[in-house]
């Protein structure tokens, strides 16, 4: 995606909408346009005000048009908070469209454990699948539950408050011996869950598993070098290699 | 009112570079601004074989700093000659950052890059370990800062800047075997290595243990071994260290630095190298003075 123009400009917080336990839903005004992206590309948000967060902290793009950009996030430390906490309108600057993005196509499987929602949440809403599963911990943690349902989204929990009972890397498991499936899917979720489709990727054979990956990042765009992600062929760089890669290129044998 | 600053053989439209390593190799800020507005280009540090870099975790984020042991992972100079050849379309001076371990590895890099007609002047990182020396840092010894500059001066004809460490403590003795083994500048300084421990784990943080902190918290630490150099020596200064407003930029002007460098605050502000040239023009031309009155101005 290397000809996509990206800005780095001044933002304002100017709504936060909490919308699940310690997970909230922010519009950010932009003095500038935001650029075209692609599913799975992130942002860096600075919290230029504060110097005890002193790094920027990248956030997936939920929506954006216009001026206007929307992230969904959950509170997990002393950045995090500071969004979640401080009065509006708050002022940030932001910096993306960054990274890679997912594969595009036809008749491909989404499979997403709950913050892995966000940056696929667009597509799924756009119908680009043929099957969706979400897996939320429980419903108090779950979020745009109605408008998944509309879409005959696969809802799970994992302690079963909400949906199917069980983890969703499971139930997604379970689809796929059901279906012979074969062809692409595409994931975003925590490092366990990404590890767990690896290996049921290994075990079915016939799939290709996309997943987004994390990792602390201090600039967001391959300069300082400081996520880096081992993997048996060397480091990858997450934020400008990645974030999203094929499974097997980061657990492969 | 100018911004021009001349440092060694070099003439600079102005004092704002990025410092190595912050900065990749200038073609990723393409989409952040023009470079050839800025003073000069200084690349990430190369070395003779690629280096794969430190084990993960490799930041730390800390209360107005970083700690980063990214152990100068690299392409190597052989790939990185191509990089070269893109950037010489700015019109701008591009400063390589080098380091090797051992007299002859740094050799063997400096004639390569002296070579090339994109590389304006080198700057040489002499903060590694000497591996024939049982690992101790060339940067902390002042004998063995002296031969490597005069032997690496030796075999090349462009301009060499020498940026030190400041884990050397007293920096004034290093700054000066670096001019008198023929630097032409010393770029004042490098990270001031420390750690972090998670309590909870009680292992380290950084998967290599110990990093390089760097950002606004070094700021008046560098400040000071800038103050204290710039009245022994008489090649230029550039000071490196926690800038992130003009005010830091200036307090450094003041002390004696002659040009800076910013590095950490790319990362909390992509654009602010550009920022710093402009108010710092809005600046000269409020006060009414210029770039070479400030340098040095310091009233004590
Ligand atoms: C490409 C990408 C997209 C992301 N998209 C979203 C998103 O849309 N919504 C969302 O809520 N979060 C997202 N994250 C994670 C988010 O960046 C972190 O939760 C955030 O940086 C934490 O900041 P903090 O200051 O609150 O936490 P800190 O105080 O820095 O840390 C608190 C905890 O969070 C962990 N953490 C911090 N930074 C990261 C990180 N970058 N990756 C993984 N763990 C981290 C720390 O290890 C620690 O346990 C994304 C991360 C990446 C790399
Ligand atoms: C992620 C990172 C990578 C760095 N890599 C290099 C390098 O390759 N060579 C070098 O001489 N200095 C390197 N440095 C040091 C910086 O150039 C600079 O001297 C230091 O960060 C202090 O300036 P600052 O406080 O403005 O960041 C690096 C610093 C950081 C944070
Ligand atoms: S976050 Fe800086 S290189 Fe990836």
């Amino acid at each position: 995606m290397k000809d996509v123009r990206k800005i780095n400009c001044d933002g304002v917080i100017t709504s936060r909408r909490k919308i699940a336990n310690n997970i909230y839903h922010i519009k950010i005004e932009l003095e500038e346009r935001f650029p075209i992206f692609a599913y799975g590309n992130f942002v860096m948000v600075h919290l230029k005000d504060y110097m005890n967060v002193l790094l920027p902290r990248p956030f997936s793009i939920f929506r954006a048009k216009n001026k206007i950009l929307e992230l969904v996030f959950k509170e997990v430390g002393t950045g995090t908070k500071m969004i979640a906490t401080s009065i509006l309108p708050f002022n940030v600057r932001v910096w993306g469209p960054l990274g890679n993005s997912f594969p595009f196509g036809k008749d491909m499987l989404c499979v997403a454990g709950g913050l892995g929602l966000i940056p696929l949440y667009q597509s799924i809403i756009k119908r680009n699948f043929k099957e969706v599963f979400v897996g939320f911990k429980n419903i108090y943690e779950a979020y745009f539950v109605k408008s998944l349902q509309k879409r005959g989204v696969i809802i799970s929990s994992d302690d079963g408050s909400l949906g199917e009972r069980g983890f969703v890397t499971e139930i997604f498991y379970q689809y796929l011996k059901r279906t012979n499936f074969k062809g692409k899917v595409v994931s975003c979720g925590p490092i366990g869950f990404l590890k767990r489709l690896w290996e049921i990727e290994r075990e079915v054979g016939n799939i290709e598993t996309y997943g987004s990956f994390e990792k602390h990042m201090a600039c967001g765009f391959g300069v300082c070098l400081g996520c880096a992600m081992e993997t048996p062929w060397g480091f990858v760089k997450v934020c400008s290699d990645g974030p999203v890669f094929r499974l097997k290129d980061v657990f492969g044998e | 009112m100018s911004l021009k600053v001349r440092i060694g053989n070099l003439e600079l439209k102005n004092p704002f570079m990025p410092a190595s390593g912050t900065f990749g190799s200038g073609l990723e800020y393409e989409d952040f601004g023009n470079l050839s507005e800025l003073g000069a280009i200084v690349t990430k540090g190369v070395s003779l074989n690629p280096k794969i870099g430190n084990k993960p975790p490799r930041i730390c984020e800390l209360p107005g700093g970083m700690l980063n042991s990214i152990g100068l992972e690299n392409i190597g100079i052989e790939k990185f000659v191509k990089v070269l050849d893109e950037l010489g379309k700015y019109e701008t001076n591009v400063i390589v950052n080098f380091f090797g371990n051992s007299l002859e590895e740094y050799i063997e890099v400096a004639k390569i890059l002296d070579g090339h007609n994109v590389v304006s002047c080198l700057e040489m990182n002499i903060s590694c370990p000497n591996i024939k020396e049982g690992g101790m840092c060339f940067g902390t010894d002042p004998n063995m800062v002296y031969t490597l500059v005069k032997e690496v001066k030796k075999n090349i004809q462009k301009d060499l800047w020498v940026k030190l460490t400041p884990n050397a403590g007293n920096l004034i003795s290093i700054a000066r075997s670096a001019e008198d083994a023929g630097a032409s500048a010393i770029v004042i300084a490098n990270t001031y290595t420390g750690m972090k421990v998670d309590v909870a784990t009680k292992r380290p943080v950084l998967g290599n243990i110990f990093g390089g902190y760097s950002g606004p918290v070094i700021k008046p630490i560098t400040l000071y071994h800038v103050f204290c150099c710039a009245k022994e020596i008489n090649v230029p200064i550039i000071a490196c260290g926690g800038i992130v407003t003009l005010e830091d930029a200036l307090e450094y002007f003041i002390v004696g630095a002659s040009a800076v460098q910013v590095g950490t605050a790319n990362f909390t502000n992509p654009h602010i190298l550009w920022e710093l040239i402009k108010k710092m023009e809005s600046y000269l031309r409020a006060e009414n003075t210029s770039l070479s009155d400030l340098v040095g101005s310091l009233k004590i």
